[in-house]
């Protein structure tokens, strides 16, 4: 788990009279209101490193709520990211699985300032997120990045109709060109790999079936499974319809629509794309990663093997530079697809000489 | 966005994509007058489409009493109220559609319901447009007091709003037949056409988490045969078969004499610039012709005219194509009226259905007395 210390995030608050950020306010840069953020990440963890390392001690899930604050601080007053340094790790494995790893601060944290989607309908005309930290790390033979950012609430769920999820993707393309900041073109081909926070929660607690949402559901029975007419609507999905040959009544799942995909074990996607409409999943998932809710945002570790395994992704050797972008989605505000807060530039990523 | 030709405002409009109509467009007549909301065409459809896990609440097919029933809740006065006026200038479409209207940075103008709007399909059911003050509303029509049937499935649109709004074309129209269909691939769960739909005919899956739609029993269709919906309707309400633009209505093609040649059968909401290709003979016992309008377009009352006088004896044609409905499995491309009987035959020229203009009936003595019984109407 994470050793960041508070000193580190004493040292990064805003200096009197410089210009805060609040994240996850939809409002983009501020005055005073950040102000008044900034203040309370401070305010809300007192005693903070002793406290959070006492409960992270105890191995309580709830020490996100004191790490979050940290995190998006740490935003704060930093300079608009163009290049991003992915570092080193020395050896180790990239902690895509760990957020909180403490080889993450081995790289340098990049401030990515997000802005509208306003290139392609439907838009998004206002940032939901208004930037995120970014740190980034490889190790020969993954790249990962870890993002975090603010938003108040925690979206983890598309089972209803109405319910989007929170996410975050990370855009890899040949070169740091600004018309490839939005999927790439049929030239210049550009692979994504994407966070989602409900695959996130099906890979943590198995898959969030109907009652999840709905726990007062009830259903006589599904045709052609047979089952005890009060509790159908416990049958499992896709088992009891893999048993009764009948996948045929899961369209997405029998149509092998990674989407529907019930056993997952991984919360990234990677994805190729060659412009708007175009993305699709890559037929080889080696993606992988991890987010934990802070309670005042999400931190999420992702990435892919540098060397792509697919055609037309994007392969990354040590010592040379490729563009990056990035994008986050609010579940909260509806956001999917194209109703995304982009990062406004694509930036360079520097991928460092590998020598221990 | 290209302009398009929607016969059904007579004007040209806005549409996501140029002007392209399938080989030939598979559309579907729907007689309210004979609708009785039985429901098996709903359960024709859930038991075959929609019984999987994650689909509960789907009904691709539904039967709504309107003036007060929807499904979901309201869809249809939510995005009237969100069109804003809709003007006929005669039989030309003087306010916006969907895609016209759609605000910046959106392609289609919608709304995204919610899981309690489709929690009552059966809002509204039987319930008059009025207060039922007097007894004597039944006496004659049309009606003050009035409830009709509006039977929905997806109207497989020339101009579909789903098909416009999926960023990803994960939607599509089959130029064989114009079914439109969701690629259960491709889609990844954005759900702009559940928010772009206004009959909203496209649904989220529980389960799979992506969205789906009425596939028009597309296997059967290829085969010649009828839909499930159409096939099991007990009231025989529906014409099920091919219709074309006006410009090259065939008058021996059922479908394009009513809604081309005779004019009995019209959209429903048309003014939403969908095109859409399942049309409905309006009710004739309702009074508020106004409504009928809002739902049906301009033309809705003389289509209620138009069938009022078949079924009095004038309009042996018109009679006999709607005897047709539902007479045969076979999707009947083209009828004739001989004499007493009405004729249809198949796209190969199989004869698949014969019947009388009337059936033929026989009043039986009330006593029976080779029997020694009397007999009532209830036996």
């Amino acid at each position: 788990m994470t050793d960041e210390t508070v000193g580190e995030k004493g040292t990064r608050e805003p200096e009197t009279g410089a210009t805060p950020i609040v994240e996850g306010d939809g409002k983009g840069d501020g005055g005073a209101s950040s102000g008044v953020t900034v203040k309370e990440l401070g305010t809300e963890v007192p005693g903070h490193p002793n406290r959070r390392k006492a409960i992270l001690g105890a191995g309580v899930g709830v020490a996100a709520v004191a790490a979050g604050a940290y995190g998006l601080s740490r935003l704060v007053n930093e300079p608009e990211a163009t290049e991003i340094d992915a570092v080193y790790t020395g050896g180790d494995e990239v902690p895509l699985q760990d957020p909180d790893s403490n080889l993450w601060r081995d790289a340098p944290s990049a401030r990515v300032v997000l802005g509208p989607q306003d290139v392609t309908t439907p838009k998004l005309p206002e940032a939901a997120v208004s930037a995120i930290s970014v740190r980034a790390l490889h190790d020969g033979g993954m790249i990962g990045f870890r993002l975090e950012w603010g938003v108040d609430e925690e979206s983890n769920l598309t089972i209803k109709t109405d319910q989007f999820r929170d996410g975050a993707a990370v855009l890899f393309a040949s070169e740091a060109n600004a018309g490839l900041r939005m999927m790439g073109n049929p030239a210049q081909p550009v692979t994504i790999v994407q966070w989602k926070a409900d695959w996130q929660r099906d890979v943590d607690k198995g898959f969030q079936d109907i009652t999840v949402a709905f726990p007062n559901a009830s259903t006589d029975f599904y045709p052609p499974l047979v089952k005890d007419a009060h509790d159908a609507v416990d049958v499992t999905v896709p088992d009891a319809y893999m048993q009764a040959n009948a996948t045929y009544r899961l369209a997405g799942y029998a149509a092998d629509n990674f989407q529907s995909a019930i056993y997952r074990v991984s919360p990234v996607e990677k994805l190729l794309a060659q412009g708007f409409g175009t993305s699709a999943t890559a037929p080889t998932q080696d993606a992988s990663g991890s987010g934990i809710w802070t309670d005042r945002g999400w931190r999420v570790a992702l990435g892919k093997n540098m060397k792509g395994s697919d055609p037309n992704e994007v392969s990354l050797e040590p010592g040379k530079t490729y563009g990056v972008a990035f994008a986050v989605w609010v579940g909260a505000d509806d956001n999917v697809g194209a109703r995304k807060s982009p990062s406004k530039i694509v930036l360079k990523l520097n991928v460092e000489v590998a020598q221990s | 966005m290209p302009e398009v030709y929607n016969w059904q405002l007579g004007r040209k409009m806005a549409y996501l994509y140029p002007e392209v109509r399938p080989q030939r467009q598979a559309g579907a007549v729907f007689d309210t007058n004979k609708c009785i909301a039985c429901q098996t065409c709903t359960v024709a459809c859930k038991t075959t489409w929609t019984s999987g896990k994650g689909q509960e609440y789907m009904f691709w097919n539904n039967v709504e009493s309107k003036p007060w029933g929807s499904y979901p809740l309201a869809y249809d006065a939510k995005i009237l109220e969100k069109l804003g006026a809709q003007n006929w200038d005669g039989d030309v479409y003087a306010g916006k559609t969907i895609f016209e209207a759609a605000p910046e940075g959106e392609r289609v103008l919608g709304y995204l319901p919610n899981d309690l709007d489709y929690a009552y399909p059966n809002k509204g059911e039987d319930e008059t447009n009025t207060t039922v003050d007097s007894e004597k509303y039944h006496l004659r029509l049309p009606h003050d007091a009035w409830f009709f049937y509006l039977p929905r499935i997806c109207n497989h649109c020339t101009y579909p709003a789903c098909l416009g709004a999926c960023p990803r074309t994960a939607i599509f129209k089959r130029p064989e037949d114009g079914i439109v269909l969701t690629d259960e691939q491709r889609c990844r769960g954005y759900r702009e056409c559940v928010r772009a739909c206004p009959y909203k005919k496209v649904m989220y899956n529980h389960v799979t988490r992506i969205s789906e739609k009425c596939v028009l029993c597309f296997p059967a269709v290829e085969k010649g045969f009828l839909t499930r919906c159409m096939r099991t309707c007990i009231g025989k309400i529906r014409t099920f078969g091919w219709v074309n633009p006006p410009e090259k209505a065939d008058p021996e093609n059922p479908l394009d004499f009513l809604v081309h040649v005779r004019k009995v059968a019209r959209p429903l909401l048309p003014q939403m610039g969908t095109e859409p290709n399942v049309y409905y003979i309006p009710p004739i016992h309702v009074e508020n012709q106004r409504f009928l309008r809002m739902l049906f377009g301009p033309g809705a009352t003389e289509s209620v005219e138009t069938y009022r006088n078949a079924m009095e004896g004038n309009d042996p044609e018109l009679l006999g194509v709607l005897v047709l409905n539902v007479a045969s499995d076979r999707i009947i491309s083209k009828f004739k009226v001989q004499g007493e009987t009405a004729t249809g035959w198949d796209d190969q020229g199989n004869v698949v259905a014969t019947v009388p203009l009337k059936e033929p009936t026989m009043v039986r003595p009330q006593f029976d007395p080779s029997v020694a019984v009397y007999r009532y109407n209830i036996t």
